[in-house]
């Protein structure tokens, strides 16, 4: 190893970080898994809400908040299954899981404790009104896929802290984004280690690739198989990313060190010119009242 | 900070105060960009954060908040500095933020938001007879932004930089 140069991290570090990770609510981890099967029914979904008090009291604390807007309380875990729809209830079941993975403190990316949770409810509030103006994917989709995006952040923090003037140097020296950097100065990036964390907690596969993919999603065409509502859902998670970095809410210090993948944006038939990109992004910013909704609604969960 | 009174300020937002016990304070600065008048002798403060140049995208939106585009909230800024006191012979006028993304696609360059902002900014500003004295203001990384209403500093926070006093 030359001089100077910081080690290479290897997957068995990360592997061995990916055991000390932060504890998820196993009801949570077993809804998400419950719901990738296309028979399963709402009954079997409010019985394993049911019996968790704290699922109970998150999931309905999250249906009733104003995000949802509905005219009248719902008060048990049935009814909320039954108004909210599958694909509600699964974004519900990933805002619990992404606060419990999320809300603590990224020292290595700048980040105190909160602003990594609100980036991710911040881009999937983006992402799900993105994905809306065209339909290609239900918009629910986009905002599940844009919330654990970042995972790999609370593990890769602790190298990237130390490391960060190399890795910042080598975006302008190389013309390259910050991802691309990390894993030139650290032999590994964070999107590369989000994607060990997802599979650890078994999350599924669609999740996996816009963990993968989604500073980069053109680079999907590299998986032999696909399915079809990946290319659009990767690509409104990176267009949302992009709009959240503008808005700077939760951002780090990797900041703005990022590029659009113009390609991957025509697949969901966005040409990001500057009209389309200020329209856009003045509608974005009059939907703070959602995310305050959804984090008000989650602030006083304590998470280990 | 003893005695300090932390003011975060939202996005579309414009804040003026003569409590000299204010320190105004913006998490993360990027594409948009707080705009700061200050009355050196009577300690007259304000902000305005704006994130977008020019309202004239806006279609009808009632809605809309305007402050967010930099064409209203600058004349809104200035009026309200005035009627809290603050004269136009004192002022001291800042701009910070601006950043933007890299832009590896080529072509065109429609990512620019933050350097259109401080284009639109600066315009306004001669326009209405007023200089922007200070500018810390481009790149592609965070700021964190603090506007301490006692002596009129600004402190702004980069990760891996000595902190930048204005």
């Amino acid at each position: 190893m030359p001089p100077g140069q910081p080690p290479k991290i290897s997957l068995r570090d990360i592997l061995a970080k990916v055991d000390n990770l932060p504890s998820i609510p196993e009801a949570a981890l077993r809804l998400s898994r419950m719901m990738e099967d296309p028979n399963v029914n709402a009954e079997k979904l409010a019985n394993v809400i049911r019996v968790d008090a704290t699922m109970t009291s998150h999931v309905l604390r999250l249906c009733n908040s104003a995000a949802y807007g509905f005219s009248r309380r719902i008060q048990t875990v049935k009814e909320a299954v039954a108004i909210l729809g599958m694909n509600t209830l699964r974004s519900i079941v990933y805002i619990i899981i992404s606060k419990f993975a999320l809300d603590r403190s990224v020292p290595g990316y700048g980040l105190s404790r909160g602003s990594l949770w609100l980036n991710a409810i911040t881009c999937a509030v983006y992402a799900k009104h993105l994905a809306e103006q065209r339909r290609l994917i239900d918009p629910e989709l986009a905002f599940t896929g844009a919330l654990l995006r970042d995972i790999g952040k609370i593990i890769l923090g602790e190298y990237v802290g130390p490391n960060y003037a190399n890795i910042e140097a080598l975006t302008s020296q190389k013309k390259i984004d910050f991802v691309a950097a990390e894993e030139e100065v650290l032999g590994i990036n964070h999107v590369m280690v989000g994607m060990k964390v997802a599979e650890h907690w078994n999350l599924p596969e669609s999740l996996v690739k816009v963990i993968r993919y989604h500073h980069s999603p053109s680079q999907l065409k590299k998986e032999a198989i696909l399915d079809k509502k990946l290319p659009p859902l990767v690509a409104y998670v990176h267009l949302a990313d992009a709009f959240s970095m503008m808005v700077g809410s939760g951002v780090g210090s990797d900041g703005m060190m990022y590029s659009l993948d113009l390609e991957a944006l025509k697949e969901i038939q966005v040409v990001p010119d500057q009209l389309y990109l200020d329209l856009t992004l003045a509608k974005l910013i009059d939907l703070q009242h959602i995310i305050d909704s959804f984090t008000e609604s989650m602030n006083n969960i304590e998470v280990s | 900070m003893p005695n300090k009174v932390m003011e975060p300020v939202p996005i579309g937002t414009i804040k003026v105060s003569k409590n000299p016990d204010v320190v105004y304070s913006i998490g993360n600065l990027t594409s948009g960009i707080a705009i700061t008048l200050y009355d050196l002798k009577l300690k007259v403060g304000g902000i305005a954060y704006i994130l977008l140049p020019e309202s004239s995208i806006e279609q009808g939106n009632r809605d809309a908040n305007m402050l967010k585009y930099a064409d209203v909230a600058v004349p809104e800024l200035i009026k309200k500095y005035q009627e809290n006191g603050g004269l136009k012979q004192n002022v001291l006028v800042r701009i910070v933020g601006g950043a933007q993304m890299f832009n590896f696609g080529g072509g065109a360059n429609s990512l620019n938001t933050g350097s259109r902002n401080v284009t639109v900014i600066k315009t306004l500003f001669t326009k209405l007879g007023f200089v922007v004295d200070k500018a810390e203001v481009g790149g592609n990384k965070t700021r964190q932004f603090k506007f301490s209403l006692s002596s009129g500093q600004i402190q702004v926070k980069q990760m891996d930089r000595e902190d930048l006093i204005m």
